[in-house]
């Protein structure tokens, strides 16, 4: 057996002392007292994080690019032809915007240059996938503030801040259990809540049973989320799930990005009403 | 000192591959965990006695660059660093097979009980979301072991380097003692 003395310098003391301060930690989970840390560790790791989330996207195209070299010669003939096609269509261009601008007045949709973007790079992301976050280079210095919503290039809304620090911020994903979100149909004007699943996919909830809802619909978001435009693209309905005896239905959505191939995003600072 | 420098920025090295690079190569919800493998590694070739102060430190810095709360990395690599410490005592030095065998176990064990302890600390230990959601989460999780040891036997390999580079003389000693030299 252990003497008094072998015991505190043995191995097994060792476990069970850090075990309990840290179990302690977890347990009252003071947050926000290791923000200043937060902040001073993030400023000083920020350029790492840019340079190896970079060095990292480098790669990745090299290798798509190796990977890709057998079909380039293919897709060259193909794209000769495509050319051809897009001359023809781009007659009809013209005629297609005028048919967008008609589409967003009846849809109450902003036009996208009523935004006041801030760009940014995702220098960090979660890495095990129940966390479903992604760390951007732009912070409060960059007059960002929690809550902002966050968008990629084709106004496809992929989430909102969360924590802000001086040089950097969280955006908590649409896919992540925390997000929830207003959301209506783009098509029948049926209203609902979107949640994130842990990346398993977003839920378009709280549907009433007497709204239509089909396959294939946009869902975008809606003019009652906080600080959120509306008509922002969250996904598109994949499966509904309903059942008679239930008071509301809810459907699947399929998410219209995926999040490890996020590099640049756009934070919507201000937008008119 | 100049020894603590070189695993500190070792540490915080691997960290920001962790977190800013691997999500970029796999899949969400596959990608492997190189601290904990490396963790694992070294606990293995050094020891525990060596090795927890490393991976408080380890663990502090990965809760900090992954927004958990401040204690559960910790935990995760020392418990983890315990175990293996335990095992390469028990069973490393007595088979080569049974503790590679061992030391895949562990590493697969260390990564599920990462992931499940942090679905409940998210859903505030909510059991039946959890079993709800298992079958989903787990879905994955043939890719995910595979990724996983990918990366813990090179760590295991490297970490043997860094403790050659670190202590070549008691590196020396631990051959000869193999060898039967001694």
């Amino acid at each position: 057996m252990f003497s008094k003395k072998n015991f505190f310098s043995s191995r097994l003391a060792k476990l069970i002392a850090i075990m309990a301060v840290f179990g302690l930690l977890i347990f009252f989970n003071p947050y926000e007292f290791f923000n200043p840390a937060r902040d001073v560790v993030f400023q000083a790791a920020y350029p790492f994080k840019k340079t190896v989330s970079n060095v990292f996207f480098a790669v990745r195209e090299i290798g798509d690019f190796i990977f890709s070299i057998g079909k380039l010669k293919k897709e060259n003939e193909k794209q000769i032809e495509e050319i051809q096609s897009l001359k023809s269509r781009l007659a009809a261009m013209a005629d297609m915007e005028r048919e967008n601008a008609f589409l967003r007045e009846q849809l109450k949709l902003l036009p996208r240059n009523k935004f006041k973007l801030e760009s940014s790079s995702v220098i960090a992301r979660d890495q095990n996938g129940l966390g479903n976050w992604i760390e951007i280079d732009k912070g409060e210095r960059n007059g960002l503030r929690k809550g902002m919503p966050v968008i990629v290039s084709e106004g496809i809304f992929v989430g909102k801040l969360g924590e802000v620090y001086s040089g950097t911020a969280k955006v908590v994903l649409t896919t992540n259990p925390e997000s929830l979100i207003n959301a209506v149909d783009a098509k029948s004007s049926a209203h609902g809540l979107v949640k994130g699943e842990y990346g398993l996919g977003i839920i378009f909830g709280m549907v009433l049973q007497t709204d239509a809802i089909s396959i294939g619909d946009d869902i975008v978001t809606s003019e009652i989320s906080q600080n959120i435009p509306r008509g922002l693209l969250v996904g598109k309905i994949e499966e509904i799930q309903s059942s008679g005896n239930q008071l509301f239905q809810q459907a699947v959505l399929r998410i219209p990005f995926k999040a490890s191939d996020l590099q640049h995003v756009f934070v919507i600072r201000e937008y008119n009403k | 000192m100049k020894k603590n420098l070189f695993l500190f920025l070792f540490f915080f090295l691997i960290i920001l591959v962790q977190t800013s690079g691997l999500g970029i190569f796999f899949p969400e919800r596959v990608v492997p965990n190189l601290v904990l493998a490396f963790v694992l590694a070294g606990a293995i070739t050094f020891g525990f006695s060596e090795t927890w102060k490393w991976a408080i430190a380890a663990g502090i810095l990965m809760d900090i660059f992954t927004y958990s709360r401040v204690g559960f990395y910790v935990l995760l690599f020392v418990l983890s660093a315990y175990f293996a410490g335990f095992l390469s005592r028990r069973f490393l030095l007595e088979s080569r097979v049974l503790g590679v065998l061992a030391a895949g176990f562990l590493m697969i064990s260390s990564a599920l009980a990462e992931r499940i302890f942090l679905f409940f600390l998210n859903e505030a230990g909510n059991t039946q979301r959890f079993f709800d959601f298992m079958p989903e989460i787990f879905s994955d999780a043939g890719y995910w072991i595979i990724f996983n040891l990918a990366l813990f036997f090179p760590s295991l390999y490297f970490c043997k380097k860094i403790r050659k580079f670190l202590k070549p003389s008691e590196y020396k000693i631990d051959a000869r003692v193999k060898s039967g030299n001694f």
